[in-house]
């Protein structure tokens, strides 16, 4: 709540009566000093010294008092003061007779210290600089230390110490136009450790903090109304009023209208006001501005935005509050940015990825590892990830070093592992442009997906908004992206899913975005054009629980969905967790063609380990073996993803076993019959199919050998997890 | 939970404005018939726990747990509080309430549908263990001979010293169902909570708006949260009449705002349920 002009008036009133001393000091009506502003030709240099000629054409104050007026203080100080249109110069002389008593620390108000009051309009509503011979800077609208970009120098000579700030007019806490007049008021302040005395140019009576005893500074001739807008659009959470804005888009970059609406929760009368929406870019400078009278309790108005340039907007909303004086206003910040058309057109369409209109199983890896083991991935670990037959990567957080390290404050600062995760970081030699231009040379693509700056169930600040818009834009037109995986294992967040996929539409409508969850799909059914569950069975669970998620996924998305669903398969165990061991090369294939077998239509595999990895944990963490095979693995997959995406699914088909989990699917004339033994034991047992009669000779994908069809039954024995894919080629004597 | 004066009609809400001439008529009915009856006898403390039970009050000390009166409130004066150390977190810690044998004394209707609503502040408690963990108030029905239970929950976790409002999902009250009782309750969790003006009604309510007046320029219906369940829009000039049926949950109230042509703003409320 902002404490209004009014309220602090009648407090520092207050205050006053019960502290104005009765031997003769000032009095609270005494007039107040006045100093006129001076436009600088020059900037001066902030260095300290004060023998920049810029100076010279300064207007000046002296005469320090006791902030109580009572007398001159023993040890005087002169402050000199010029503007430009951007800042505000301030040089402090502080004499002083005995330098060596000079104390300062690092905290700015142990010991001497000069300190700036600055209130615009004399609204009350005042920023506060100090400053101590040390150089430490205290800078605070009223109170509570913030950001700013203040520039300051001091330097202590023998008989005094000086100060020179540079004082953006952005920092300074600026009133809304009618909250304010022209003056501003002013007071320039001092404390000295040694004499124990508090002076000031104009004497407050009760303490530095009076601003109805500030001095007036008169002929700024600064461009309030522009850094207010500027400041409301950085500090957005500081203006919930009584009135409120929307629009139905963040980012904006083809559409040619936005559509704002304005609700007004006030209960008063709207009768003779007219409501203002305007649209200011970041100089200021105000772009498009809507009048709305008569003035409903929501307001819908769409504005066009079409020859608006690329940049970040702040929309503000005023009314006149029934009093007249005084306006209410809500700011929305909204960004237009430029369209783009990508290289690769990238698809989802009736439950599949299509890249250039062709079909695409994704064989993607998570790539990370453990996190100590950063510091050794390299580019032979992105080749044999391409040697081993994946097709798309993931890399994780830590390769995205170059938009996320510097920006700790946006997306670390509450969080206790963020030290170790910034560790990491810097220890990765890759990074994730890297990776993409890796993956475009080596024909592969890439899953982005970038944490921790979208990530996280708080509102989206500004801050973090334009951080991910940042690394969107800076990847989305990679002819190796392939898509978005907006956030990973955030069930219970459907709200926060569903923004970050209408974020990453906004921003990249030609990628499609993907989600992970652990199993909470309907509640996020909104939130991805992709989505997956991982099912992380080996050690836990039956295996057929990947077959599980994805028939449970299938019947919520609904069989005509457009959507598509990817599964997440196990490839780690890792014991602390509960995962004895990672899957054998017979459970990786037997969980591969479950998921496939029901509809995944995706696969993505957790995780990569490096070799050092590998060899320190054995089938703990990810064996050499599993990986080794994961070659031929994905061979098999490679070879059948066309079946599995465009083939049609044959009907009534089954097994004589009912640990057998069979599919088949006819593609170009072929039928293919894929049977997973769900067991770790051998069974024996025969398929066939009610929906076409099956016979001949049929072979077996992957093993050199065939099986002749006995009466419609394919005869088979399966060792444990063994996956066995017939196929009878067109021809061979299948009866349709 | 303070005590309602004005019964059995719609309560208008008078602004200045709305006594000239030229106001716009609002009416709001409603299938059940306003206010709604909050089923709970003293759901917001005011007589202290006047109307609840405490089971094993007598071993509340030595088990670690404690449900008293309290003078810290939501709304009112009063409200129940309770507290339960960590060594007793393995129950429901309640004070409870029958709301009747539904047959033949019965305050719940077949076939109808039942929510509990409260408002609550709780610190220390967690929602960790599932949607019967946490704080709050809970409605349960018991099908007939008493073989099962079903059972809803107005329930959160540590509210951050904030008073807040919790409604649980709706009830279906079955066919031959034996009895129910509302409860407020820290369950299976540590913690200290304070609850107040537990509400129990049937959960929809089939709500009509008429507005009638020279130069409607807007109607809004809005819930007490401030969202928005119908806007008009801007409606054509001079418009005389609108009209509006609403499906609506009754533990909210609601609000509904006409603009004039003159920028003059009406309004009306449809009340929350209360004690009959």
């Amino acid at each position: 709540m902002r404490i209004s002009a009014f309220c602090l008036g009648i407090l520092s009133v207050m205050i006053i009566c019960a502290g104005v001393p009765s031997w003769g000091a000032a009095q609270n009506g005494d007039p107040l000093p006045v100093i006129n502003a001076k436009l600088a030709s020059t900037a001066p240099q902030i260095d300290g010294d004060l023998g920049d000629p810029a100076w010279r054409n300064a207007s000046s104050v002296d005469s320090f008092q006791l902030y109580t007026g009572a007398k001159p203080a023993s040890e005087q100080t002169k402050a000199y003061l010029l503007y430009d249109r951007e800042k505000l110069y301030i040089a402090f002389i502080c004499y002083d007779s005995n330098i060596r008593g000079l104390k300062s620390d690092d905290d700015v108000f142990k010991g001497d210290t000069v300190e700036l009051f600055l209130d615009p309009g004399r609204s009350f509503e005042y920023t506060h600089v100090a400053v101590n011979p040390r150089g430490k800077v205290y800078f605070a609208w009223q109170i509570g230390d913030r950001k700013n970009d203040v520039k300051t120098a001091t330097k202590v000579i023998d008989d005094r110490w000086q100060v020179e700030m540079a004082i953006p007019f952005k920092d300074i806490k600026m009133p809304g136009v009618k909250a304010g007049g022209v003056d501003w008021g002013i007071n320039l302040c001092r404390t000295a450790s040694r004499t124990k005395e508090a002076s000031c140019w104009s004497p407050t009576l009760i303490g530095f903090h009076n601003p109805g005893r500030f001095g007036v500074l008169k002929g700024l001739n600064v461009d309030q109304e522009k850094f207010h807008t500027l400041q409301l659009a950085a500090d957005e959470s500081a203006y919930k009023g009584p009135i409120s804005i929307e629009t139905d888009r963040t980012f904006y970059s083809r559409e040619g209208a936005m559509s704002v609406s304005v609700s007004i929760a006030s209960g008063g009368t709207l009768a003779g006001k007219t409501l203002s929406i305007k649209a200011v870019d970041e100089t200021g400078k105000t772009r498009l501005v809507r009048q709305v009278k008569p003035v409903l309790l929501t307001n819908s108005e769409q504005l066009d935005i079409s020859s608006l340039p690329a940049g970040r907007y702040t929309l503000i909303a005023s009314l006149p509050n029934t009093d007249g004086g005084t306006v209410s206003e809500a700011a929305r910040i909204v960004y237009k940015v430029s369209a783009h058309k990508p290289l690769h057109s990238t698809v989802v369409r009736n439950g599949i990825l299509y890249v250039d209109d062709k079909p695409y199983l994704p064989i993607a890896i998570y790539f990370g590892a453990r996190w100590d083991k950063y510091k050794v991935l390299n580019a032979k670990d992105i080749d044999d990830i391409i040697a081993k037959g994946f097709n798309t990567i993931i890399p994780v957080w830590p390769f995205y070093k170059e938009d996320l390290l510097g920006r700790e404050d946006i997306w670390a600062s509450k969080d206790s592992a963020a030290a170790s995760r910034v560790q990491i970081m810097k220890e990765t030699s890759l990074t994730a442009q890297s990776i993409l231009d890796t993956a475009e040379k080596k024909h592969v693509k890439v899953a982005g997906w970038m944490p921790y700056i979208w990530s996280g169930q708080e509102e989206l600040s500004s801050a973090r908004l334009e951080a991910g818009m940042k690394t969107i834009l800076k990847y989305r037109e990679h002819p190796a992206m392939l898509v978005w995986m907006s956030n990973d294992e955030t069930d219970g967040w459907p709200k926060v899913n569903k923004r970050l996929y209408d974020l990453y539409k906004e921003l990249d409508p030609d990628h499609p975005v993907w989600l992970n969850l652990i199993g909470a799909l309907a509640s996020n059914r909104e939130a991805a054009d992709i989505l997956s569950t991982d099912p992380y069975p080996i050690g836990k669970a039956p295996i057929t629980k990947v077959s599980a998620h994805v028939d449970t996924a299938r019947e919520i998305l609904g069989k005509n969905s457009q959507q598509s669903f990817w599964t997440v398969l196990q490839m780690f165990g890792s014991p602390p967790e509960g995962w004895p061991r990672c899957p054998n090369p017979a459970e990786e294939r037997c969980m591969t063609f479950l998921a496939l077998n029901h509809g995944s239509r995706g696969l993505a595999y957790f995780a990569y380990a490096p070799e050092v990895s590998r060899q320190e944990g054995g089938d703990k963490w990810l064996s050499e073996e599993l990986w080794k095979y994961m070659a031929e693995l994905n061979r098999q997959i490679q070879e059948m993803s066309l079946p599995y995406l465009l083939g049609k699914d044959i009907k009534d088909i089954s097994g004589t076993d009912k640990e057998l989990d069979i599919a088949a699917r006819e593609y170009e004339g072929n039928v293919y019959v894929i049977v997973c033994n769900t067991t770790d034991k051998e069974v024996k047992a025969g398929i066939s199919c009610t929906e076409q009669k099956l016979s001949g000779e049929a072979e077996v994908l992957f093993e050199d050998r065939k099986v002749i069809l006995q009466n419609g039954l394919i005869n088979d024995i399966f060792s444990g997890y063994a996956v066995h894919i017939y196929v009878l080629r067109k021809g061979d004597g299948s009866e349709k | 939970m303070r005590r309602v004066l004005l019964l059995g009609t719609v309560i208008l809400l008078a602004s200045v404005t709305c006594c000239r001439a030229g106001t716009p008529e609002i009416t709001i009915s409603s299938t059940p018939a306003l206010p709604m009856e909050n089923l709970v006898q003293n759901g917001g403390f005011e007589d202290d726990l006047k109307g609840w039970a405490v089971a094993n009050v007598d071993k509340a000390q030595e088990e670690g747990w404690k449900v008293e009166a309290s003078a810290e409130a939501g709304i009112g004066t009063r409200a129940i509080h309770i507290a339960v150390e960590p060594k007793a977190r393995n129950k429901s810690r309640n004070a409870y309430q029958s709301l009747g044998s539904l047959f033949p004394a019965h305050k719940l209707l077949p076939g109808q549908s039942y929510l509990v609503s409260c408002r609550m502040k709780a610190s220390g408690v967690n929602t960790q263990g599932g949607e019967y963990c946490g704080a709050g108030a809970s409605l349960s029905i018991w099908s007939a001979g008493y073989k099962d239970t079903s059972s809803v929950w107005a329930f959160s976790g540590d509210t951050a010293g904030k008073w807040i409002k919790v409604i649980s999902k709706p009830l279906l009250c079955p066919e031959g169902g034996a009895g129910a009782q509302v409860v407020a309750a820290i369950s299976y969790t540590a913690g200290e909570a304070w609850i107040d003006d537990i509400v129990v009604s049937e959960a929809y309510a089939d709500m009509s708006v008429s507005v009638h007046g020279s130069g409607i320029l807007q109607v809004l219906v809005a819930d007490e949260n401030g969202r928005i369940i119908d806007d008009s829009g801007r409606l054509s000039t001079g418009a005389k009449d609108y009209s509006k049926s609403l499906k609506v949950i009754s533990a909210y109230r609601y609000t509904v705002k006409v603009v004039d042509k003159d920028g003059n703003i009406y309004q009306k409320d449809y009340p929350l349920p209360v004690e009959k």
